[in-house]
């Protein structure tokens, strides 16, 4: 026997194809704003009260599906169900077709069925494009700002945690580089004499350590630098404060990756090829320097490869120093990773990429960054190849200017 | 200002002045059922579909009228259907009242006329996972009936299996992906009625740059044959799509 759930609602059928039984979302008739309900549950991977009415009411033990998300949310109400998927094969085409003729008889013509499908999902796709949002752009530019400051704030904010932490045991700094880390230790453990061995809760401690750094061996370093480098005494007010400035920067951290997990969804869904190539950061850096995703589309690969360094163009345009070879692109792996004399052409390639990724996202809105991704390895192969040796004497590297601003 | 007045009335003239040169229809024959070519009094002739949806024009395409019948210009720069319809394909395959599983579906350009064809008795179920095109489809779902616009990943049938229900008579695909013709399979296996048709656009750079777009065609046809997918007619699409290819055939597993 065979569930296949349908826009009105689950039906089982044998196999032949035959309707043994089923369950609209509505009472006799289905009902729009029933069938919504129901299929947003399924969406959300929730049981529909009609298939438990259905399975329950039919006193099955055995039955075969073709989605695992049905097989999965119904193995999540009945336990002792029999669930088999099958996703192809005769008895498969059979028992659909025998859900079209189902589907024909309950609504008496099929375009009656297909009025009501359309209106279902032209509903349940909408409310799923809301979630889209109406001015990406404006929310991509705040977000990628916001995401900058925490990080500064929280580099800047770290270092005095650091500091601080570091007059009562300066080792635990040399020992974890991980500032996410270090921060935890100060909140989880505080006064670093618990871990000492006269402590009382010394064994409750040492777990609470390993697990914040899921490895035994720093653990052990941190407890030798203990034993040969008395801490200084701090006392309980000291270790409090110590403590809620680590818990500020723990959160504003935690902030931080929500923050990027939402800045990458965004761009994935305003604009998928620009990210699929540049990923959300520097995607969002480009999106912000031009002031939006239309502008960025309109622009040039020749811009888009030097946007973020407009001083060092502005200087070349007057005569000093050679044209900028990249500005925010510098920070794309492709770009940083390879040997200096490839930059240059590597970023070309990549701003002409770029740049066609934001007009399809701008204009067709078409998805074909995989294809764009493939094309921008094969050039950068290429390249890697062809210019696999350093350049001759004469045209090294020009010694960087006195008066431009390091990079971060 | 009288410069620009007078740039109003000649570029006002030249629309209107094409209007009437384009919009004569002199004659519309049928080529397939539902397909015509049109006419014009300069002998210019077009591809169309009737319009389902009188006056409304989906991406920009011309609307003609011919004895009291709208049809809806078919172009095949935009749409590989009908490049390979002009290019020769035999048979459309696609009759009034076919339920039609697209994936790829993007803005409904080629649906649209699909729609036309199909007419109010049939379906196409529009597998699309980018929200942006999506967002076009609605707009043209509102008005087409016979649309199903499916916000979901065609790489996972399982996700709108539940949706779909029942079985198609036919598949297209053009999603421009490495392994579409995997997908492709995998929801003709779910989905299509034992010798149903299929309509798969191959784009050959987007499955290899490097390689010859001949052996990425001749690789793709035996996956697809190979999985029970006879081919019937290949049709390459240039100069309306470069390098690409489009298989048609029926899946008989
Ligand atoms: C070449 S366009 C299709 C154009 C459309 N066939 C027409 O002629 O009107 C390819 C579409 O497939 C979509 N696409 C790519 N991969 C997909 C996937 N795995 N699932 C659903 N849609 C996908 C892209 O977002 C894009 O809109």
């Amino acid at each position: 026997m065979w569930l296949i759930s349908t826009i009105v609602g689950p039906v089982i059928l044998d196999d032949n194809g035959n309707v043994i039984s089923y369950k609209i979302y509505g009472k006799e008739k289905p009902s729009l704003s029933e069938v919504i309900e129901g299929i947003k549950k399924l969406e959300k991977k929730e049981c529909p009260s009609e298939f438990e009415t259905l399975i329950k009411e039919q006193n099955i033990d055995r039955i075969k599906t073709d989605s695992e998300i049905i097989a999965e949310i119904l193995k999540g109400t009945f336990s002792k169900l029999k669930i088999e998927v099958v996703y192809d094969g005769p008895e498969l085409t059979e028992v659909r077709n025998g859900v079209h003729k189902f589907l024909e008889r309950l609504f008496g013509t099929y375009e009656k069925y297909v009025e009501f499908a359309n209106a279902t999902l032209v509903e349940i796709t909408r409310d799923k494009l809301r979630e889209v949002g109406e001015e990406p752009d404006k929310m991509i530019i705040q977000a990628i700002t916001m995401i900058e400051e925490l990080t500064e704030a929280t580099n800047a904010l770290m270092a005095h945690l650091r500091e601080w932490f570091g007059i009562v045991f300066p080792e635990l700094g040399k020992i974890i580089d991980d500032h996410r880390k270090f921060a935890t230790i100060v909140y989880e453990i505080g006064n670093p004499s618990r871990l000492s061995a006269e402590s009382k809760d010394r064994e409750e401690y040492v777990k609470k350590l390993e697990q914040i750094l899921g490895n035994k061996k720093t653990v052990d370093r941190i407890l030798e630098a203990l034993e040969t480098s008395a801490p200084v005494k701090i006392t309980d007010k000291d270790e409090k404060e110590l403590r809620s400035v680590a818990k500020l920067v723990l959160d504003m951290f935690n902030l931080r990756d929500d923050l990027e997990t939402y800045l990458q969804e965004l761009m994935e869904d305003t604009c998928p090829n620009l990210t699929k190539l540049a990923g959300p950061t520097i995607g969002a850096k480009l999106i912000r320097k031009t002031g939006g995703l239309r502008q960025l589309a309109l622009k040039p690969a020749s811009t888009i490869q030097v946007l973020g360094a407009e001083k060092a163009l502005f200087r070349a345009l007057r005569g000093k120093g050679t044209p900028p070879k990249h500005g925010i692109l510098f920070t794309h792996p492709f770009v940083f990773r390879a040997p200096w004399w490839q930059r240059g052409k590597i970023a070309r390639t990549l701003a002409s990429k770029l740049a066609i990724a934001a007009r399809v996202d701008y204009f067709s809105k078409e998805y074909i960054g995989d294809e764009l991704w493939n094309e921008l390895l094969q050039r950068v192969e290429e390249i890697k190849k062809k210019y696999a040796k350093p350049p001759p004497e004469k045209m090294k590297r020009p010694k960087p200017r006195l008066r431009e601003k390091k990079r971060k | 200002m009288t410069q620009v007045c007078s740039l109003l009335i000649i570029a006002l003239s030249v629309i209107y002045f094409r209007w009437c040169l384009e919009m004569k229809i002199v004659s519309v024959k049928e080529i397939f059922k539902g397909v015509f070519v049109v006419t014009d009094e300069l002998g210019t002739e077009r591809l169309a579909t009737r319009n389902l949806v009188a006056g409304v024009s989906v991406y920009g395409e011309r609307l003609m009228n011919f004895q009291g019948v709208e049809y809806r210009e078919w172009v095949p720069y935009r749409s590989k259907l009908a490049a390979a319809i002009i290019n020769g394909l035999k048979d459309i395959r696609i009759s009034e009242g076919d339920r039609i599983l697209y994936l790829g579906i993007a803005s409904g350009t080629t649906s649209s006329h699909i729609s036309d064809i199909i007419g109010p008795k049939g379906i196409i179920y529009g597998i699309e996972f980018a929200p942006r095109p999506m967002r076009d489809l609605v707009a043209v779902a509102q008005k087409r009936k016979n649309i199903i616009p499916l916000l979901k990943d065609a790489r996972k049938p399982y996700e709108y299996a539940y949706i779909i229900g029942e079985s198609v008579d036919g598949i297209y695909a053009d999603i421009a992906q490495p392994d579409q013709s995997e997908i492709f399979i995998r929801n003709c296996r779910m989905f299509v009625r034992t010798n149903g048709y299929g309509f798969i656009a191959i784009k050959a750079r987007s499955i290899d740059v490097a390689r010859p777009p001949e052996k990425i065609f001749e690789e793709q046809k035996k996956i697809l044959e190979s999985n029970g997918f006879r081919i019937e007619e290949e049709i390459r699409l240039d100069p309306y799509a470069k390098d690409h290819i489009m298989f048609i055939g029926r899946w008989k597993p």
